[in-house]
């Protein structure tokens, strides 16, 4: 999978690259509007990181200049603006996501997944891990063909950690997604908890810890 | 407008582009330790301590989310992209959310309801208020108390009220705990002392009030007031 980061900040689009090279994704940078047209014009990409706030050409019309032109290609737009307008700007301009700075690892990971799934041209909504599998389509999960009863939160948990199978998790990173980046709680026992109650349902060897870290689903 | 306001909407602006310019230094900060974290290749007791590393750079990016949410600049840019959502389903989901966590104390959250009122809001940020106001009441109440969510209309309002047994409040520290940094004396737990403060303001971005009852030792009932529309 190719993914072009098109970012002016050069340190955190380095940064983005080594994280996505990390999960085996290619990596192709472009530093202002007008270089990344040129590439996705010039070169085949699955998905385009896309900054707002950008010099010569922002994001936005990046993503005008895109559509008009017919391409469909997904594009998850990052912008250091918590504002609810660029949000608005980009997604009526045709971008299918919208990820505010500062961001985790995780969320951009897991964005970068969900939109690479959803565009993807095998389109299977289910996700196994051993005897585990999660329908996204009818948001069930089956253990050894036995439907799990969870809560929303549970599953919400669960499906982050079985489309990201291998990755490891914070506590952190954790509570920012249960509970949003502006409610995490400097509690490790809440995410602990959470976690307890997961397994109770799903059983002990699926997700493991890794102890003062975090947690792992291994494949 | 008057000089002093027009200098005070100016602190605003210069203050909130402050904060903003804060936000990509603290990212890259944060993505850069994140990739050493999910380094296998890197001692895992180093990897420890990145961990401990991002959760002190997150904080200060929660502080400088909560003091944004503290300046009125950038509150018309919120209030005008509301939408009618239900306010049960939020407080709902707050609630199970915290569950766990009062699972750990023994508590039992209840959550009463007969009103499924809509009111215009902010998603996110009136979830921060109820996530701070139920998460409170898990945090200052003891083990196997209760806590109650009620929902109800009084007169021309839509009432959410969070009810605990807790450690209560003094009367002459009731005001001051929705000043920022403002830290009750009976209180140990750490935390950015904005809490509170930023309810109140997502209360009163939402044309709301937060109401406070508390007596020393017998616990405090935080109502939310929401004016009821026709």
């Amino acid at each position: 999978m190719r993914i072009l980061v098109v970012e002016d900040e050069v340190k955190l689009s380095n940064n983005i690259c080594d994280l996505l090279k990390t999960q085996k994704y290619e990596c192709e940078q472009a530093f202002n509007g007008e270089e990344a047209l040129d590439r996705v014009y010039a070169q085949h990409f699955d998905l385009i990181l896309l900054d707002i706030m950008m010099p010569l050409m922002n994001g936005i019309e990046v993503i005008q200049a895109l559509r008009e032109a017919s391409n469909a290609i997904p594009v998850l737009m990052l912008s250091a603006r918590n504002q609810v307008q660029d949000r608005v700007d980009g997604l009526d301009a045709g971008a299918d996501d919208y990820l505010s700075k500062p961001f985790s690892n995780t969320e951009l990971l897991a964005r970068v997944r969900s939109l690479l799934r959803r565009h993807s041209e095998v389109k299977s909504s289910l996700i196994r891990c051993k005897d585990l599998v999660m329908d996204e389509v009818k948001k069930e999960v089956k253990l050894n063909g036995k439907i799990l009863e969870l809560t929303a939160k549970q599953y919400k948990i669960l499906e982050l950690f079985m489309l990201n199978m291998n990755v490891t998790f914070t506590r952190l990173q954790l509570s920012e997604y249960i509970w949003g980046e502006e409610n995490t709680l400097r509690s490790a026992n809440a995410i602990d908890a959470h976690l307890k109650n997961l397994r109770k349902q799903i059983g002990d060897e699926y997700v493991q810890t890794i102890r003062n870290i975090g947690y792992i689903l291994k494949k | 407008m008057s000089d002093l306001k027009e200098y005070k909407k100016n602190q605003d602006r210069v203050f909130g582009e402050f904060l903003h310019e804060m936000k990509t230094p603290l990212s890259i900060i944060r993505t850069h330790l994140e990739a050493e974290i999910i380094n296998d290749t890197i001692p895992l007791e180093v990897r420890q301590k990145l961990v401990l590393d991002v959760e002190e750079v997150a904080r200060i990016n929660h502080l400088v989310n909560d003091m944004k949410i503290l300046l009125s600049n950038e509150n018309q840019i919120l209030q005008d992209r509301f939408e009618e959502k239900s306010l049960l389903v939020l407080v709902m989901d707050v609630v199970e959310s915290l569950e766990p966590l009062a699972e750990i104390k023994n508590q039992k959250i209840s959550l009463v309801s007969k009103e499924n009122c809509k009111v215009l809001m902010d998603e996110h940020k009136l979830k921060q208020l109820f996530f701070n106001l139920i998460s409170n009441a898990i945090k200052y109440s003891p083990l196997h108390a209760k806590i109650e969510v009620l929902f109800f209309i009084k007169k021309n309002h839509i009432v959410v009220e969070v009810k605990d047994e807790g450690i209560g409040i003094a009367k002459e520290e009731q005001e001051k705990i929705f000043e920022a940094f403002y830290r009750v004396s009976n209180v140990k737990e750490e935390g950015t002392g904005l809490g509170l403060a930023v309810s109140n303001a997502i209360a009163s971005l939402h044309n709301a009030k937060i109401v406070l009852k508390s007596q020393l030792g017998k616990g405090s009932r935080f109502e939310v007031k929401f004016e009821k529309t026709k």
